[in-house]
């Protein structure tokens, strides 16, 4: 077509040529009738819907390459239509109280999310500019489930039978709006009916403008990171020390003034990790867990109930076991022919190796000290 | 209102679907936007959706979707691809329903089934691309066979001729015996099978001297006083097609075989012994039998040397009134029954189990047959280069851009 656009319109027939990989199944194999490993695409689009499917295949094909398909990809997209379904039940069931007005935690939630919304727009039209498409949905899918799903609207979400100020659920009916949006190139079936389920409307999402957006908050990215990052490493804190997430916290963090990520996230972090309160202090309490979260150092005092007993013998089993992984890593060290024959990039790692397990067996030590 | 507890796509799909159809929301006319074009590459009008179509439309509406957010003028144009040879096969079968032959329609009546088998059953993949939710501009749907389509293309293959672009010639296609139709090298499917190396001896001569090769005690002499040479081969039922022997001229071996002639057996043809570097001196005995008609590389060496062409195949692989012998029965039979034949007449030395690849058709999983056809061919010299100066200067983007280097290839006839 190239050439025939050159030589009979004198012109190019078009700008950009998108070439795609081929389809195989998940070992490699081509597609075909013989082998059977070829499925039908209208039974699949019967089983996970269209819009399933359509993600289903986007998911693995990066610009060009072979496609390995396997169904589960479509289960994957049927479960992403669900997430986003079960999204929007959620938000519809949500009490109003009118008279409510905006706490802190939504504040800074909706602060938060207006930029990262920026932010992976900027990301998701980069994409598209390269036509890389897959890449475009895989930023799209994280926006929507990690960053909308699984962080804004814990945040914003009220607890259990309590209601909603009427602006926090303009905001983030509005989200959700724009994601829909978002969303529709690759999911245009469940994005339509959401939207009209949304709002009572005679526009149509397909003709909808694509949300438009310029600059965001760095700083808030950043916190808002800081203060996740807390959020998970605490409940892995919980989880290590079999403690109940019901159970609230005390949570305190050594440092001269109060961290960022604490100024603006704060309340976000109490909320969402339970925590009765964060004190800020200038030196290391007594009688608490150590809690290194990215720059923060963080403490969290015994006063809940921990079996002492099995967190020693925990601790203590931990302890023989760094105490073995150093004692081979000095043998290898200790080695003269090993040393002298071993790249210097392969030594590096061993001497990491050495320095992170004499690290880990202080800090064992020192907790079994406090315990 | 109720919110149902899950999504429901059948329905959902069917509803939203004709919603927009109705809205007219697919359709584009030109105007002041700023227009976002993609034409689809047409899938086979007897096709049925696979998951190939299912990604690249999957691509293709997923672009066009977001151009139109965008508020850029959308047009993504259908169509179907007449697809002669599957499109012929499944005329050929409506016409064996309804008790019709084929040969016994003119080329109008064909045309005129075909049409009605086109307007009855083609383009159920179109149907299908709606099933995914594909947005396109369904009042623009082209079939490649319509004629002003079908005119174009004449059109260009009379400008192309005029222009010399175009020629005819013998070239060694991919034949598939079963389909009975050539094949591209991309629908040959390479796979190692356990074959019998054959070891078969030929007399020599003299350019000049007499010998009767139907005497077999003249035979008997010759192989006994070493007059012979010996190939190797894993097709023995082309020995009848032979017409030289080749050697490598760096050869100690076969040196004092300068302006000898060999006899193929069983036909008794001499035929020359030939000279050439292309041999590979360590492969079998270091001498090829030489089978212009099916054999690539056999091929190459004929036309270099001027050598008879003799086609000793029919299009379905049994042998042909030219092989001389065994007439009408399959390759495979005849594989067998010529190492028979010729271990009678004296002339095999030996048989090595042997592990080689052989090409199957992707269509009908028979053996490729190597063979000679007459094709048509254009000269892509002048006529490609606008399109590879294009691709190389970005004035055509490619993406992913690794793709400049394979168009390369494939535009440029000296790449």
């Amino acid at each position: 077509m190239i050439m025939a656009g050159y030589e009979y319109r004198g012109e190019r027939p078009f700008r950009n040529v998108y070439l795609t990989g081929i389809v195989r199944d998940k070992l490699g194999r081509k597609m075909s009738k013989s082998l059977g490993n070829s499925p039908d695409p209208l039974d699949l689009i019967a089983q996970y819907g269209a819009d399933g499917v359509r993600v289903g295949m986007l998911f693995s094909s990066p610009a060009g390459n072979d496609l390995l398909f396997d169904e589960s990809l479509c289960e994957q997209g049927r479960n992403f239509s669900n997430k986003i379904w079960n999204a929007f039940r959620l938000i519809k069931g949500w009490p109003v109280d009118e008279q409510a007005s905006m706490n802190e935690v939504n504040r800074s939630a909706i602060h938060w999310f207006e930029s990262r919304l920026s932010q992976a727009l900027e990301e998701i039209n980069d994409h598209y500019s390269k036509l890389r498409i897959s890449d475009a949905l895989m930023a799209t899918y994280k926006l929507v489930w990690d960053d909308f799903c699984a962080w804004y609207l814990e945040l914003i979400k009220p607890a259990y039978q309590q209601p909603i100020d009427p602006e926090s659920l303009k905001v983030t009916i509005d989200y959700f709006e724009q994601l829909l949006a978002i969303l529709h190139p690759f999911m245009p079936f469940i994005t339509e009916e959401l939207w009209h389920l949304l709002r009572e409307r005679n526009d149509d999402i397909i003709v909808s403008k694509w949300p438009n957006k310029a600059g965001y908050d760095s700083d808030s990215l950043n916190n808002f990171n800081a203060a996740s990052q807390l959020i998970a490493d605490i409940r892995a804190f919980r989880q290590s020390k079999s403690i109940s997430p019901k159970e609230s916290l005390r949570l305190i963090i050594r440092s001269e003034k109060t961290p960022a990520a604490i100024e603006q996230f704060g309340s976000a972090i109490t909320k969402l990790a339970n925590c009765e309160d964060i004190s800020i202090v200038d030196s290391k309490p007594a009688d608490a867990f150590a809690l290194l979260s990215g720059q923060l150092e963080c403490f969290i005092p015994m006063t809940m109930q921990v079996d002492k007993q099995a967190e020693r013998a925990k601790l203590e089993e931990e302890l023989k076991y760094t105490q073995g992984f150093l004692r081979s890593v000095m043998a290898k060290l200790g080695n003269e022919r090993f040393v002298s024959n071993a790249k210097p990039e392969v030594i590096a790692i061993e001497q990491k190796k050495k320095t992170d397990a004499e690290a880990k067996i202080r800090a064992i030590e020192e907790a079994l000290n406090t315990l | 209102m109720e919110i149902p507890k899950t999504f429901q796509p059948a329905q959902a799909e069917q509803r939203w679907y004709s919603h927009w159809l109705q809205k007219g929301y697919f359709r584009s006319v030109p105007d002041e936007r700023e227009p976002y074009t993609i034409v689809i590459p047409p899938p086979n009008v007897t096709g049925v959706l696979h998951m190939g179509h299912m990604l690249n439309n999957t691509l293709q509406d997923v672009m066009i979707r977001r151009a139109r957010m965008l508020g850029k003028n959308a047009c993504w144009v259908p169509g179907t691809d007449h697809a002669s040879i599957a499109t012929e096969a499944k005329v050929v079968q409506m016409l064996r329903e309804k008790g019709i032959r084929k040969a016994d329609l003119s080329r109008e009546e064909f045309l005129r089934y075909a049409w009605e088998w086109k307007e009855k059953y083609g383009g159920i993949i179109l149907e299908q691309l709606k099933k995914l939710g594909a947005s396109c501009d369904w009042d623009r749907t082209r079939f490649t066979m319509e004629e002003d389509l079908s005119e174009a293309v004449i059109d260009v293959f009379i400008d192309l001729h005029r222009k010399g672009y175009i020629y005819r010639g013998l070239r060694m296609v991919n034949w598939d015996p079963a389909g009975l139709t050539a094949i591209s090298d991309e629908e040959v499917i390479h796979k190692e099978v356990q074959s019998k190396l054959v070891y078969v001896r030929y007399v020599l001569v003299g350019p000049d001297e007499p010998f009767d090769a139907t005497d077999a005690t003249a035979v008997q002499r010759k192989f006994d006083a070493g007059e012979s040479i010996t190939i190797a081969t894993v097709r023995p039922e082309t020995i009848l097609g032979d017409t030289a022997v080749c050697v490598h001229p760096d050869d100690p071996r076969y040196a004092h075989l300068r302006g000898k002639q060999a006899i193929i057996p069983m036909v008794n043809r001499r035929v020359p012994v030939i000279f050439d570097d292309y041999i590979l001196m360590e492969f079998g005995t270091g001498a090829l039998k030489v089978t212009p008609a099916h054999d690539i590389n056999d091929y190459t060496l004929g036309t270099k040397h001027g050598l008879e062409v003799i086609d000793t195949l029919n299009a379905d692989g049994t042998m042909s009134e030219a092989a001389g012998h065994y007439v009408g029965e399959d390759r495979f039979v005849v594989r067998k029954r010529i190492v028979k034949d010729l271990d009678a007449l004296g002339h095999i030395v030996k048989v090595e189990d042997y592990t080689n690849k052989v090409g199957y058709s992707e269509r009908t999983d028979a053996v490729i047959e190597p063979r000679l056809s007459m094709q048509w061919f254009v000269r892509m010299k002048e006529f490609s280069k606008p399109a590879l100066d294009a691709v190389l200067n970005g004035e055509v983007k490619l993406h992913p851009e690794k793709f400049v280097n394979t168009s390369r290839t494939s535009l440029d006839p000296a790449g």
